[in-house]
């Protein structure tokens, strides 16, 4: 017997098919995206309204000197068409987002996806080079972690996983720069892409900030990991499985990371918040042309409208990602595919 | 109104039971901190960092903004960490440094656990229409990446100790509430909070005497790594240059003004984060010391 889940309540079920199981998936599918959409908008409306309501006229930050002068903040507001009622310009916002307007900066007067350019590609390079080393090495270090529970193993990814994680992305940017830059002249301390060539070609540039990322990263993830692994190990199942005497390999494989590998993916989710700001630290250590120091240079500009589009973007793909992880830990999860949850 | 007898010997007793109670807290908290060897460790450590960050300012040779040399100049007899982009002393402005992000990484948890504590318990015990309106509050603005959601209040406030306050504890807040509601649900489902709701009492009476006393324990557990995060945030906000304006000493901006030097004058970076990292990596491993310690203690 293979089975790797506990029975579900309604054995007669086919899993994943005909026509019975298929309607509780599809309805948590589709209010988990509507939850998605609904706290996407409800973030757009925090994020404007808390831009343009706050004290500090926009037009006045971005004339800064001129600000004295009303003729001029009367004109720099009607071209940025800040005279307009505050709905219409939430709802302007809005709808230019969704045809890819991302506005115009206040202080430059450019359109912000122009400025944006190559940014967007080269954060999401920077991004999925991250994800890809961080998901099987946290997930393996996890899982070895919780297999070995209270062992000397256990201990020592422990520690060493609350010292990386409770260190700021920045001073592990730092000490990698001063370890193999200065010191053994290996790596560029400062990454400053060819625009000509996609930021992946250009690998050298990459390895410093993804390892500074990965670091703290994978501090984050393997404990969670190890957490929802943990879980898993004290099921039923899995005790069931050893006492049967299966052998560790295929316990691993067969009984324990099926189940929590869902968790885990559900987990990441979560992390993803603190891993994007974590790439917008170390974009601006290793001097990255991504999204992550455009938003700190229109912040310390005060670039309203450049910082209210950006942030947008930014928190867009954190829901976004969230409601990935969550659709594919019930991919993954036997018992939610069966509508058993 | 009080309605104890105004006299003096009964408001000493109270008086003094309340310190004593207080200072059985600390000792309580400190023996649980120091139950592992790394949350001895992060005692250890925070202990001489506030004491550098106390007596500093008193130590420091120099002013903070005092240009003593040429830039980026080396560490010298006069000068014992060197010179700062600007040629002002980088010993004196470590000694000054620390402050701001060990005031504020105590405030904004402080702030939060009030402000959570008071809503969290309302939304816990009242219900309704107020719980869920909240819950989709905290829920929106935990969608917000937390360095982004503190960047976006920065953009709006301008950058300073204040403003920077009003983001950490803008970023602290939700997660808070959410830990507080959690425990006064699960304190509400104690037999006695029924007996008390069964006697006909007042639902907020009943939150303030029977249940907020029972969460008392998860909101300071929780302050304890709300510290962490808030010095995390502010380091790396502090970092980016948004925390406070120059010409101020702080350790975060000492590394974003002097990294360009990082070749020539590594000392002016690697002071600043070595202490920013000893005060992360030593908050962190003493609430992971309490909070391991009371779950070996309940388990």
């Amino acid at each position: 017997m293979t089975t790797t889940v506990a029975l579900p309540e309604t054995p007669t079920i086919t899993p994943g098919r005909g026509p019975r199981s298929a309607p509780p998936l599809l309805r948590y599918v589709l209010v988990r995206v509507g939850s998605g959409v609904a706290t996407l908008w409800a973030v757009s409306v925090l994020v404007f309204f808390g831009t343009n309501l706050l004290p500090g006229n926009a037009a006045e930050v971005a004339l800064g000197v001129r600000a004295g002068d009303p003729l001029a903040v009367e004109k720099a507001m009607e071209a940025a068409g800040l005279d307009q009622p505050v709905l219409v310009r939430y709802w302007d916002w809005l709808t230019g987002l969704l045809q890819g307007d991302l506005g115009v900066s206040m202080v430059t007067q450019q359109s912000v996806a122009g400025l944006m350019g190559a940014r967007l590609s080269n954060t999401l390079v920077l991004t999925g080079c991250l994800l890809v080393l961080l998901i099987p090495l946290a997930l393996g270090l996890g899982t070895w972690s919780a297999m070995r529970k209270d062992t000397m193993v256990d201990r020592v990814i422990g520690t060493g996983t609350m010292w990386f994680l409770s260190t700021p992305e920045f001073v592990v940017g730092t000490f990698l720069v001063v370890i193999f830059s200065s010191w053994f002249n290996l790596l560029p301390s400062v990454s400053l892409l060819n625009p000509q060539v996609s930021a992946l070609q250009q690998a050298d540039l990459l390895v410093l900030p993804v390892l500074a990322l990965l670091v703290v990263g994978v501090g984050q993830v393997t404990r969670l990991v190890r957490a929802s692994t943990i879980e898993v190990l004290q099921s039923d199942f899995v005790q069931m499985a050893v006492l049967r005497g299966v052998p560790t390999r295929t316990l691993v494989l067969r009984h324990v990371l099926p189940n929590s590998l869902g968790p885990s993916v559900q987990v990441l989710g979560m992390a993803l918040g603190s891993l994007i700001g974590g790439v917008v630290v170390i974009e601006t250590v290793f001097n990255y042309p991504g999204v992550g120091t455009m938003l700190v240079q229109a912040v310390s500009t005060r670039d309203i409208t450049t910082v209210a589009s950006l942030a947008l973007l930014i928190s867009a793909a954190y829901v976004i990602g969230n409601l990935l992880a969550d659709l594919a830990a019930m991919a993954m999860n036997p018992q939610l595919r069966r509508g058993g949850f | 109104m009080s309605i104890l007898p105004d006299n003096p010997s009964v408001h000493d007793t109270t008086e003094r039971a309340g310190l004593r109670r207080a200072a059985h807290g600390v000792k309580n908290v400190f023996r649980l901190a120091t139950r592992t060897g790394s949350g001895r460790f992060g005692v250890a450590t925070l202990t001489v960092i506030v004491m550098v960050v106390i007596v500093g300012p008193f130590l420091a040779p120099h002013g903070i903004t005092d240009v003593v040399g040429v830039p980026f100049g080396s560490p010298s007899s006069s000068n014992l960490l060197g010179t700062d982009y600007l040629g002002r002393d980088v010993l004196s402005r470590f000694l000054q440094g620390g402050s701001t992000l060990i005031m504020l990484s105590l405030a904004a948890p402080a702030i939060s656990m009030v402000i959570a504590a008071v809503v969290g318990t309302l939304a816990g015990s009242i219900g309704g229409r107020f719980d869920l309106i909240t819950s989709w509050i905290v829920d929106v603005v935990l969608s917000l990446p937390s360095l982004v959601l503190a960047l976006l209040v920065l953009a709006s406030l301008g950058s300073g100790p204040g403003a920077s306050l009003v983001a950490l504890t803008v970023v602290l807040v939700p997660g808070a509430i959410r830990v507080a509601r959690a425990a006064t649900l699960e304190a509400a489902s104690a037999d006695y909070v029924e007996a008390a709701l069964a006697r006909g009492e007042n639902r907020l009476a009943v939150a303030v005497r029977e249940i907020l006393p029972n969460t008392r324990s998860v909101l300071a557990a929780d302050f304890g790594v709300r510290v962490g995060y808030a010095a995390l945030i502010y380091a790396g906000l502090s970092f980016l240059g948004v925390g406070q304006p120059p010409p101020a000493a702080d350790w975060g901006l000492m590394i974003n003004e002097n990294r360009i030097g990082l070749m020539t004058q590594p000392i002016a970076v690697l002071v600043p984060a070595l202490a920013i990292a000893l005060v992360t990596v030593s908050v962190t491993a003493v609430s992971d010391s309490i909070a391991r310690s009371v779950g070996g203690r309940t388990q």
